[in-house]
């Protein structure tokens, strides 16, 4: 029980370092998501799934690669 | 200017329907966020990595609150710079090639209100990035390090978006006198190592965007910034002045 309350005072230490990461994080993949399955959208190098993949798996860096790379009119 | 509020609105939109408004100010905010990070770890993470056997190790010194205002300035004017000459390569020379500025200048429109309305679109993008970034650098900070002034620190940013608006106006020229994006950034590109020379000579340095950093940086540490309005002048005056070239060729062309 001591190491599960040491872990806690460590996360609860670190949270305000993180959590204005994992905002950012979301906002990225959601916009990034928004934009790809827009209709009218068109996209250079992979198709639409494949960038679908990238975005989600690939934290904040998948998101950013698409926004500069992966647009056709970008 | 005729229809400048509704060439305003319409490149406003733009921004946020392209989602470039909201890429900048992530991309802005990821590094506000490395930059006190970076300033409060990296000495440690070197310290880890070379143990005992680098004699450089006694040489790094514990990090400060200057540090992270260091960094945050370092990294902001490099890739703000690029992101401002990013912003502004395509705005007007894009248009004219794809004839779209000869279509909405067929409206009751001014030619002065279509330049403005653009520039001022991308200055609005670049604030907001900066007002992002400046309260996510200030939080980081005050969490690793401690409290720093509000109102120098506000300071510091404003000057630091006024450096980004001259990147931006001046990339807005080149992209008025040419009808390639490529070579409006191209045209920034030369403009930023210009005035980068220019700001290590030293009398006229000191009026350059690339010096701000150096008053911005007393600021935001408190410090009392010694002949501000100088410099503050001169690079409003780079704004206009680049407007008005910009107006001055862009009446004549034929689109």
């Amino acid at each position: 029980m001591p190491d599960v309350a040491h872990q806690m005072d460590q996360l609860r230490q670190i949270l305000p370092l993180i959590f204005p990461l994992l905002v950012l994080q979301l906002a990225l993949l959601v916009l990034a998501i928004i934009d790809l399955f827009r209709e009218e959208r068109h996209v250079r190098f992979v198709s639409k799934p494949i960038w679908a993949l990238i975005i989600f798996f690939v934290n904040i860096l998948g998101p950013l690669a698409y926004f500069f790379f992966g647009r056709e009119d970008a | 200017m005729s229809g400048f509020g509704l060439l305003l609105r319409k490149e406003l939109l733009e921004q946020t329907r392209t989602m470039r408004l909201y890429v900048v100010a992530i991309v802005f905010a990821l590094f506000a966020i490395v930059s006190p990070l970076t300033a409060k770890y990296l000495p440690e993470i070197i310290k880890a990595l070379a143990g005992d056997q680098l004699s450089l190790v006694g040489l790094i010194s514990t990090p400060i609150i200057a540090d992270a205002v260091d960094q945050f300035l370092k990294n902001l004017t490099q890739f703000g710079a690029l992101a401002a000459i990013l912003l502004a390569m395509g705005t007007v020379a894009t248009e004219k090639d794809r004839g779209t500025a000869a279509f909405i200048l067929t409206k009751p429109v001014s030619r002065a209100a279509f330049l403005v309305a653009k520039l001022v679109a991308v200055a609005a993008n670049l604030l907001v990035a900066t007002v992002v970034a400046g309260v996510l650098a200030y939080y980081y900070t005050l969490v690793l390090f401690g409290s720093l002034p509000v109102g120098g620190f506000v300071a510091m940013c404003a000057l630091l978006w006024l450096s980004l608006v001259v990147y931006a106006s001046l990339t807005f020229l080149g992209s008025t006198l040419t009808s390639s994006a490529a070579a409006g950034a191209g045209i920034g590109v030369v403009f930023l190592v210009v005035t980068g020379i220019v700001s290590a000579l030293p009398t006229v340095g000191r009026y350059m965007p690339e010096t701000l950093v150096v008053p911005a940086r007393a600021l935001a540490l408190g410090q009392p910034a010694s002949d501000l309005a100088g410099p503050v002048a001169v690079n409003v005056a780079i704004v206009l002045a680049a407007v008005l070239l910009a107006w001055l060729s862009f009446r004549r062309q034929e689109l």
